[in-house]
């Protein structure tokens, strides 16, 4: 198991997060759920970057969420968490997408080969000298995710990855996600309210309503057999 | 010319910019990166001092560095130290206030990506650093725009003594109500000359690491 988390409340003056015992594998999960629903803030408690009222989170056995203790911080990158808009530094797309390698002080040669692979791979090499100012939005989104995955993370969270992107890059993207996942059989946890998106990748998928995971299965059951007004109402179009 | 006078008034504002920059740019970080109670109130406060007039400053530190002042004892008054305390005052609200207002919507971000990435505190603290560095160019560059200029604290507190406290901006102001306007017009002509090659540098520099 590589996460475990159990019971998470967290409280702001409007809305309360509360959510249940779950655990992710080595799987391709979707956090599927209207706007405003909770998906942001769980991702962001899970991935340690948010304080909770009650509750906690264990990464490969480790506590990285204690209700309200101080976060002790290590394990990133082995965590990763791709916000909906990442940001770049004001330098080369080189320099980003090397950055972590670097952090890690590994020789050059290796951080060479690494950013070639993963620059080849996501269709950026011809980028690789720009400066990160001058990219679209879209390709701003592609460097930004060959940063995280040249760390090779074990874990990764995806709060709409593709909000940005264009059809050809938005299957780029989910080709690359899926084929890293099946090679390191890491954990994907992917947070989004496009439906089609979820049918076409999801194996595990978990349906968040105001705060609260109301319903969750497997892929292939979980859009045949709704057992929630919400969720049909959600699958029907209803709320998005 | 007084080149006595230059390499002085180049040295305290060195120290004062110093000084005015490890703590301009920490409170910026800080009151970026933080939400705590009163932040407000802190920040209006900053920004008081950065409206306070320098003379006030002078009075503040003449008061305290003074023989019966609480630093009396220092005897620090009508040195150059003083001075470089007064600068640094002026220098640090305009320092971290530029730092905060370059790291307001962009510092949470640049701190959780650095960290997701695998920065440590200190690597992360060098990266905000790097990403602000133009804001910092533009901050330390108006910094010294403003305590090399300024006269009434220094004349207050540093009592413009010959050979000792006196500075380009004191120096000017004595001799043209001396009538040496010469001195005071050469005197001038350096202060604008430094100012501007500081502010080359600094454009230099921010090309540079573009």
């Amino acid at each position: 198991m590589i996460l475990n988390a159990k019971n998470i409340i967290k409280k702001y003056p409007s809305f309360t997060l509360d959510i249940d015992d779950f655990s992710l594998d080595g799987d391709v999960y979707f956090l599927l759920g209207p706007n405003g629903a909770g998906k942001t803030t769980l991702l962001r408690i899970l991935s340690g970057l948010e304080r909770v009222y009650k509750g906690e989170v264990h990464f490969k056995g480790k506590e990285i969420i204690n209700g309200r203790k101080p976060f002790n911080g290590g394990i990133y990158p082995e965590l990763s968490y791709f916000p909906s808009a990442p940001i770049l530094w004001n330098e080369s797309v080189k320099e980003n997408v090397s950055y972590g390698l670097k952090l890690r002080k590994l020789p050059g040669h290796i951080i060479n080969e690494k950013v070639i692979e993963i620059s080849d791979k996501l269709q950026i090499s011809h980028l690789l000298k720009k400066s990160a100012r001058e990219l679209s939005s879209g390709e701003n989104q592609i460097v930004a995710l060959a940063r995280m995955l040249v760390l090779e993370p074990e874990l990764l969270f995806l709060d709409e990855p593709t909000a940005n992107l264009d059809v050809k890059k938005t299957v780029l993207l989910e080709e690359t996600l899926l084929e890293y996942q099946k090679s390191k059989n890491a954990a994907i946890f992917w947070a989004t309210h496009n439906l089609f998106q979820a049918k076409r990748l999801a194996q595990f998928i978990f349906f968040i309503w105001d705060g609260r995971i109301i319903e969750s299965g497997k892929a292939k059951d979980f859009f045949h057999r709704p057992a929630t007004v919400e969720l049909r109402g959600f699958l029907q179009g209803k709320f998005y | 010319m007084g080149i006595d006078i230059i390499l002085r008034s180049l040295w305290i504002a060195f120290w004062a910019l110093l000084f005015g920059s490890i703590f301009g740019i920490s409170i910026g970080i800080w009151f970026a990166l933080k939400t705590f109670k009163f932040k407000r109130v802190l920040f209006l406060i900053l920004y008081l001092f950065l409206s306070l007039p320098p003379i006030t400053i002078g009075l503040f530190l003449y008061l305290t560095f003074s023989r019966s002042g609480a630093f009396g004892f220092l005897g620090w008054l009508f040195t150059t130290k003083v001075m470089i305390i007064a600068q640094a005052i002026m220098a640090t609200p305009l320092i971290s206030i530029i730092t905060f207002n370059s790291l307001e919507h962009r510092g949470k971000k640049i701190y959780e990506t650095a960290l997701l990435l695998g920065a440590k505190p200190h690597e992360i603290i060098r990266k905000i650093l790097k990403e602000i560095r133009f804001s910092l160019g533009l901050a330390v560059a108006t910094a010294f725009g403003k305590v090399i200029s300024e006269v009434g604290a220094s004349t207050l507190i540093g009592g413009d003594i010959e050979g000792k406290t006196r500075v380009m901006s004191t120096s000017i102001l004595a001799e043209t109500r001396m009538g040496n306007f010469n001195f005071a017009l050469k005197q001038a002509l350096a202060l604008i000359l430094i100012s501007l090659a500081i502010n080359f540098f600094i454009l230099i520099w921010q090309g540079k690491t573009e």
